[in-house]
């Protein structure tokens, strides 16, 4: 706009703009008025069209190779048909993939970065890949994605738990402990007693990955900390240590207070506990607590582990599993095992054998929820050839479909999802079909929905594409009813939740 | 076959790639295949509709009343093919199938017999012709009178846009409507292009200036001149007549233009020598023209528009096939050299594309250039694709086709250099 041409037209020439043709053109222009003037700013627009010198920059540093995984084509798809008309499910998409550590392909983030609100700048930096991190050293516009962490460099991971916030720092300890547990722990321990307790808690956590015995000393370290939540988790992960010395010392005092008289399960709670257990998280009941026997044994459940008691008590598995389904200790042991993620290991299947034969006897409720996450938790536990055999039980059980629905652990085999598929069919086909114009009965799918809804949040928790089958077949089920059809968005929204976890696991 | 990327390059508009990417998986499909001349599917929606491609143009027809071209079934049936072939068996064309592309191929052939020519009442005709030129004249003096007023008054008035469009109004009922298309088109540029605007405004006053000269000037200037006041050629006369060239064109890519009634729908041709072509469409509403899968390539005969600079061509005879070797230039100033001898031509002719081997695309002051190998930059305009070519090449050297004015490209589509030429993408 510097150009005096130019800006006696933007003036006027009526108002002050004089214009004095280009010498270039002088000769060929004719008078001073307005069509000389427009005449002159297209020759020398054209003019400067046709001779432009182009201008000189330096060459830029190609983007480095990728390190991640990303998307086979027919996941690519599906991605992109969410960034443009399902972006409802855009920040599930990108937390599936960045669960996996994949990143999204090129194309894919542009689309992201084009239309991503800043809310999303988070996922969107996770799956950006190092492309990504490329763009952001580049383009200003785009800086927030030169925080994005690698997942598989040890370096930026060192960096980010040095520098981030107290999420970024334990996703990144989760990853270093995954590449060096050693250089982690190191890290973790150089300025641990400076963090606030919760964040001390939530790193502390992050040890669980990779526990190895030569943790021992720190978490030892750990267990007198100042705050008692920590002290608890490393009590937790000291124990998972079989060799530690806090596993030492439980079992010498399990072995004082536990007895087994013809095959029952005895525990001596009564006498007050001694003052240094304390250390080892053996509490005393707060003073009017309702049950401080109960609130004993459990404390002890947390703190010892199953196969001592096995031990102890010289019973095999079957009947060790009959004595203590029969103890008045039950729900107290099973508890407290299953809150310390203790292992079952020989007691898992004569356990669930024994808690099936109980279900068929139809207990009380109370009983029946007790057993059932009792038995939940011993499931989980088992081998695939040892669930296979508890299967059928669970599921043949009469008048407890709902039970053995909860029961059932992953994978499914085809049997029980057939089974299963069978059971909400013949629950659907009792739903009056309402006649056109008339509302759809309420919840008519809701136990589909919420079957496939658990299966997919299990399948994103766990990581496990075992649950995408149940979900599957659920859907299958759903399909099939005439109702559906007049709930179009339903079957489209599953669908396509389906789709994502199918897609992005396999 | 065509890759995923081409077929994208054929949809309508993003949301229908999207609807059309949801169909691409075999579990929407039954009765599946295809055979030389076609592919063909039932996709399970709604209803059950059927679903054909011609492989010669990849046209097709869908019994699903979308008044989209192509529809989300026939993009669906064709992102299947590209991603998973194997779906897609050998088989006898169905009836469905058969009649429609026999159907095709007879229209085919009678479009390329020559049609019987009606008697012509010249006199009429040429009355006719004087009636309209001597409409355009009066409409191009108003025209005039106003865009002195304008430049005597500046043109930094805050109603401009609204003055423009109705000049071009005016222009559109006296038949100058390319003249009239030029006016809206400057109406929605932005106050930062304001410098071509005036350009523009100027070129407007050339074109006044020569076709009021215009039984003076050679049939090639006349013909020029026609065009960008509003009396094209009919493309009958283009075909019958027109200039010919004879070749493989490879397809660098579609460039769309939304005007205020119609949409330009560019499509660029490169020859080998690096020239380039422009079949052009104005289109309404969401509807297609011919579709041109970007990468590939045709081979035949192109008719040229009589002009200066002839740019613009039709397709007469012509086939798609797979492009073997891209038409690559080796430096950005190639490119810039063949469109400074395009303006010498002739001054209006805008835009000319370019297809430049072992380019990057690289980042500068926050906006995105492309470099080439002796570091001559080339501005890439403001928009997705800049972006979209950034992060896809890495500033790894591709093979890039773009539209420019010579100080800024518009990017067509993409090779990597290392990559085989039906990789090419679209931008």
């Amino acid at each position: 706009m510097n150009d005096p041409l130019h800006l006696a037209l933007t003036i006027g020439l009526s108002r002050g703009g004089s214009f004095e043709p280009p010498a270039l053109l002088a000769e060929h222009l004719q008078g001073r008025g307005p069509a000389a003037a427009l005449r002159a700013v297209a020759a020398m627009a054209c003019l400067e069209a046709g001779a432009r010198v182009p201008d000189s920059l330096p060459a830029l540093d190609p983007a480095p190779a990728e390190t991640q995984a990303t998307l086979r084509p027919s996941a690519v798809s599906l991605l992109i048909i969410v960034c443009v008309s399902e972006t409802w499910l855009l920040d599930e998409a990108l937390a599936v993939l960045a669960e996996r550590g994949m990143r999204v392909p090129h194309a894919v983030l542009a689309m992201l970065l084009g239309s991503a609100e800043t809310k999303m700048r988070r996922r969107v930096a996770a799956v950006a890949g190092e492309r990504g991190r490329w763009l952001g050293l580049h383009v200003k516009a785009h800086a927030w994605l030169r925080q994005a962490p690698r997942s598989a460099d040890a370096a930026v991971l060192r960096r980010v738990f040095a520098e981030g916030s107290t999420l970024e720092r334990e996703g990144a300890l989760k990853g270093w402990r995954a590449l060096d547990a050693t250089a982690a722990r190191e890290a973790l321990s150089l300025d641990f007693s400076k963090d606030p307790a919760d964040v001390r808690l939530r790193l502390l956590a992050c040890l669980r990955v990779g526990l190895a015995p030569d943790d021992e000393p720190f978490l030892a370290s750990v267990i007198s900390d100042r705050a008692a939540t920590v002290q608890a988790e490393a009590r937790r992960l000291a124990l998972k240590l079989p060799s530690s010395a806090i596993s030492e010392r439980m079992r010498l005092r399990l072995a004082q207070l536990l007895k087994f008289k013809r095959a029952e399960l005895e525990l001596d709670l009564s006498a007050p506990w001694l003052p240094d257990w304390a250390s080892d998280g053996l509490l005393e009941p707060p003073q009017n607590h309702a049950s401080p026997r109960s609130f004993r044994a459990r404390q002890l459940a947390c703190l010892t582990q199953p196969r001592d008691w096995l031990r102890l008590s010289a019973l095999e598995p079957a009947e060790f599993a009959q004595t203590l389904c029969a103890s008045v200790w039950f729900s107290e042991l099973m508890s407290g095992w299953a809150e310390a993620g203790a292992a079952l290991g020989a007691l898992a299947e004569p356990l669930v054998e024994q808690l099936c034969a109980e279900f068929a006897a139809k207990h009380s409720a109370r009983r029946d929820y007790q057993r059932i996450e009792a038995a939940k938790f011993a499931i989980s536990q088992l081998d695939a050839a040892s669930w296979a055999r508890q299967l059928s039980a669970l599921l043949h059980s009469e008048g407890l479909s709902e039970h053995a629905i909860a029961l059932l652990p992953r994978p499914w085999p085809r049997e029980a999802t057939r089974i299963w598929a069978a059971q909400l069919r013949k629950r659907l086909s009792d739903v009056p079909i309402p006649k056109a114009g008339e509302p759809n009965p309420a919840n008519t799918f809701y136990p589909a929905q919420a079957r496939i809804g658990y299966e997919l949040d299990q399948a994103r928790q766990g990581i496990d594409p075992s649950h995408i089958e149940p979900a599957l077949d659920t859907l299958n089920v759903v399909a099939e009813h005439p109702l559906v059809d007049r709930i179009e968005s339903f079957q489209r929204a599953l669908q396509l939740r389906l789709r994502i976890h199918m897609e992005f696991y396999s | 076959m065509l890759s995923a990327d081409q077929v994208q390059s054929l949809a309508p508009d993003s949301a229908s790639a999207a609807a059309g990417r949801k169909l691409g998986g075999p579990v929407h499909w039954q009765a599946l295949g295809r055979s030389a001349r076609g592919l063909w599917g039932e996709c399970k929606g709604s209803a059950l509709y059927q679903t054909r491609v011609d492989l010669l143009d990849y046209s097709s027809k869908c019994t699903c009343p979308s008044r989209k071209f192509p529809c989300k079934h026939a993009l669906g049936l064709l992102f299947l093919a590209a991603a998973a072939a194997a779906q897609l068996t050998e088989r006898d064309e169905p009836q469905w199938v058969a009649d429609w592309l026999n159907q095709r191929q007879q229209k085919a052939q009678a479009k390329a017999q020559p049609a019987e020519k009606k008697p012509v009442d010249e006199k009429a005709q040429a009355k006719r012709a004087d009636a309209r030129i001597s409409a355009m004249l009066a409409g191009l003096d108003v025209t005039e009178r106003w865009l002195h007023d304008l430049v005597q008054q500046g043109l930094a008035q805050s109603d401009l846009d609204q003055q423009l469009k109705t000049a071009a109004l005016r222009l559109q009922d006296a038949k100058a409507g390319a003249l009239a298309e030029r006016l809206r088109q400057i109406g929605a540029m932005s106050e930062r292009q304001q410098s071509e605007r005036i350009a523009q405004l100027g070129q407007v006053q050339w074109l006044i200036d020569l076709f009021r000269r215009r039984d003076q000037l050679s049939a090639a200037w006349r013909a020029e001149v026609d065009a960008w006041v509003g009396l094209s050629e009919r493309e009958e006369e283009v075909l019958d007549s027109g200039e010919r060239v004879s070749g493989e064109f490879f397809i660098a890519g579609v460039s769309s233009i939304e005007g205020e009634r119609l949409r330009e729908e560019r499509t660029w041709l490169i020859e080998p020598g690096g020239r380039s072509f422009l079949k052009l469409e104005f289109l309404f509403g969401a509807a297609r023209g011919a579709l041109f899968p970007a990468g590939a390539s045709v081979s035949g005969t192109l008719a040229l528009y009589r002009a200066c600079a002839a740019q613009r061509v039709l397709l007469a005879q012509t086939e798609l096939k797979p492009t073997q070797v891209i038409p690559a230039l080796h430096h950005i100033n190639e490119a810039l050299t063949l469109h400074a001898a395009q303006l010498a031509r002739s001054p209006f002719c805008r835009t000319s594309a370019a297809c430049v081997a072992d380019l990057t695309v690289i980042a500068h002051q926050d906006s995105y250039w492309l470099h080439d190998r002796s570091g001559v930059a080339l501005p890439i305009a403001a928009g997705e694709a800049g972006l979209l070519a950034f992060l896809r090449t890495g500033a790894h050297p591709a093979t890039i086709a773009f539209a420019h004015d010579g100080h800024c490209a518009q990017l067509l589509g993409f090779a990597m250099a290392d990559a085989p030429p039906s990789s090419w993408a679209a931008l």
